[in-house]
């Protein structure tokens, strides 16, 4: 497993790598953006470290060409803009994640393991529920084979569904999963969860069973 | 005078003033003169008469036959008088009653023909008008001179003068007032141009409008120009910032590098120290950073709307890929329709801060819901975490909370929320949210909303 780490500053970068080399994973590094594009986009890497301001292309430009070319690696977006705007633009260009410098190498550390975890792990199949395509190895969601974006939690939840397609599950079995223990409050978030997922996947696709709880069936295919 | 159109108002009420002073004067003496000289032909006809009328006697004396004259000049002091003055005697008229008209004479009056047209001191108190000349009479030379009170004349040049003076009169204030709406229009487009330029105090992307008259308009140009340059500056400072604050952060980065070393080496607590101060740095760093934007942030006409349900969504995405969102439902309710005139960045940065805060206290659910009522656009934003006692509210809004006071808890975030919604024209109060947990309810003048289908 090789991480990337783009970044124009020769301190934080070395860091970076260095941290990187600790945790497990060799790291190589670019300090521009157009080297960072064809790196990103001719090599397989497990992670990418990415730096928005970049001599020659900018991060943001970057990580849209590789998403636009289907490149799937995981990206954590480091930048010293801290503003929101520019956190809501790197995400909905494609990252996964955001830093925002200065931060601790713990933290990114941290950050960087979640991300593999998400994405690792071995190949699986798809799983199809309806028209849904859940695809468990890049937590991706498919409807009708175009991507849906949802959040790690309604991915969560519509992989647990996923797995009981076949009857209802129970409010607090749903909670259990969730959030390792149901509590008494916890009918309403997922009740607003079920809403939100359904606004983006169709409202067919989960059916309320009044009194039981909530059966995937994926809608009309 | 500090007043344009006092200035303005006075010099045409003192020009017309003049006008009509001058006009009255001379159309005074132009009546005068003319009346004079009508008076003057009269009497010349009368005049003719008179020689026509006149024979030599064989003493020499004049002789006239009073039956084709004016019988006026029979009767005694009636206005008319003659005299017809030969080598060897005179004749006068009955009304002259044996006096002799006076020979000097006052001033001229235009002469009509081969007649000379003065005006003289009367027998009888009032002056004459009076025209004369030589004739010749048989073999005699005469002197023929008739004159008649002006007294008539100077009563009709009275009451013209009484009566041009009330026409002139009402002339003047008619001049006045179209002097003083002459003025109120030409200041028109400076009024207009006030008012554009208070439009602009309260959005500085305002500029004003390029169709002001050709006298104006320079003026307008060099306001719009002052008005770019100082935009400019404005976006220059705010680069300077964010150069700034890159600058800045990029050392922070490298301390924390060096903090790291030092971990590595043992030096934990020096290491720990490094770490609590770098984070400290970097908090006010962000505060100030969204504080110098909140300065700069705009709202109303000539800003790009907003779309809030897209950009609070986008938010949402930012929040659920964070640690402490990724178990959350975050969850909007915002008609998706709504445009608003804040700029986008200072829209993000409240409800980044305030989503980011409410994502760091909830259990289990944020939620935002808005409405349109009595005039304002309403936000709330609730969280079901532990919420904010009721007499600590008012302090974590205000600005400049210490940061170890609000290090863990809402403070820091809030403040730089409640700067940040004074600064677009808003308004934020903290409440309870239904169940638990903390409200907050941000609002906007509902003018700010575009309307839909006006995009």
């Amino acid at each position: 497993m090789r991480a990337l780490v783009v970044e124009d500053d020769p301190d934080i970068g070395g860091d970076v790598a260095h941290t990187l080399a600790e945790a497990g994973l060799g790291a190589d590094r670019v300090a521009d953006g157009n080297d960072a594009w064809f790196a990103g986009d001719t090599e397989d890497y497990a992670i990418v470290v990415l730096d928005l301001g970049l001599p020659g292309l900018d991060g943001l430009t970057v990580l849209r060409r590789w998403r636009a070319a289907g490149r799937t690696m995981p990206v954590l977006i480091l930048s010293a803009r801290g503003d929101w705007t520019e956190k809501v633009e790197g995400i909905e260009a494609g990252a996964d994640d955001y830093l925002a410098k200065p931060f601790q190498m713990g933290e990114l550390v941290t950050r960087v393991r979640a991300l593999l975890r998400r994405t690792s792990g071995h190949a699986a199949p798809l799983l199809e529920v309806g028209r849904l395509k859940i695809d468990t190895t890049h937590r991706r969601l498919l409807v009708r084979d175009e991507e849906v974006r949802v959040s790690p939690l309604e991915f969560r939840l519509i992989h647990f569904l996923a797995h009981q397609a076949d009857r209802t599950v129970a409010v607090d079995e749903i909670a259990d999963h969730l959030y390792g223990a149901a509590d008494s409050g916890d009918a309403n978030a997922i009740e607003a969860l079920i809403m939100r997922l359904r606004r983006k996947i169709g409202t067919d696709s989960i059916v309320t069973r009044r009194g039981f709880g909530y059966r995937l069936t994926g809608g009309a295919a | 005078m500090r007043s344009l159109r006092l200035r303005l108002i006075t010099f045409a009420a003192l020009a017309i003033a003049i006008a009509l002073w001058a006009a009255s004067h001379v159309i005074g003496r132009l009546f005068s003169h003319y009346t004079g000289q009508r008076m003057a032909i009269t009497l010349t006809h009368e005049g003719n008469a008179l020689i026509a009328a006149t024979t030599i006697g064989a003493d020499g004396k004049p002789r006239v036959d009073l039956s084709d004259l004016d019988a006026r000049a029979r009767r005694r002091a009636s206005g008319l008088y003659w005299e017809m003055l030969a080598p060897a005697g005179v004749a006068r008229s009955g009304s002259l009653v044996g006096k002799a008209l006076a020979a000097d004479t006052r001033h001229r009056v235009t002469d009509v023909a081969d007649w000379r047209a003065t005006e003289i001191p009367g027998p009888y108190e009032t002056d004459l008008i009076l025209v004369e000349r030589h004739a010749r009479v048989g073999t005699v030379d005469v002197l023929v001179r008739v004159g008649e009170d002006d007294e008539p004349l100077d009563r009709a040049r009275a009451s013209f003068a009484h009566e041009m003076g009330l026409f002139l009169l009402a002339l003047g204030v008619a001049l006045a007032l179209a002097a003083w709406a002459q003025v109120e229009l030409g200041l028109w487009p400076l009024r207009r141009v006030r008012r554009e330029l208070a439009r602009m105090e309260r959005n500085p992307t305002q500029r004003l409008s390029g169709d002001h008259p050709s006298e104006i308009r320079p003026l307008a140009k060099a306001i719009n120009a002052l008005a770019d340059a100082r935009g400019d500056d404005l976006v220059r400072a705010r680069r300077r910032a964010a150069d700034l604050a890159h600058a800045l952060k990029t050392p922070l980065a490298a301390l924390a590098a060096q903090s790291r070393v030092a971990r590595t080496a043992g030096a934990i607590e020096a290491a720990d120290a490094i770490d609590q101060t770098l984070s400290a740095a970097a908090a006010v760093l962000e505060s100030e950073l969204a504080r110098a934007r909140a300065a700069a942030s705009r709202i109303g006409e000539g800003v790009a709307a907003t779309r809030p349900a897209a950009l609070i969504e986008g938010l949402f995405a930012v929040l659920e890929r964070t640690e402490r969102g990724m178990d959350l439902v975050f969850d909007a309710h915002v008609p998706a329709e709504w445009e608003i005139r804040i700029d986008a960045d200072s829209f993000a940065d409240v409800f980044g801060n305030l989503l980011d805060n409410a994502a760091r206290h909830a259990r289990r659910v944020v939620r935002v819901e808005a409405e349109q009522q009595a005039g304002r656009l309403t936000f709330i934003v609730d969280d079901d975490g532990p919420g904010i006692p009721v007499d600590q509210r008012e302090g974590v809004l205000r600005r400049g909370v210490r940061l170890d006071e609000s290090g863990a808890g809402h403070g820091l975030g809030l403040a730089i929320v409640a700067d940040l919604v004074e600064a677009t024209g808003g308004a934020i109060t903290l409440g309870d949210a239904p169940e638990r947990g903390l409200r907050v309810a941000l609002s906007w003048p509902d003018t700010l909303l575009n309307h839909a289908g006006s995009s």
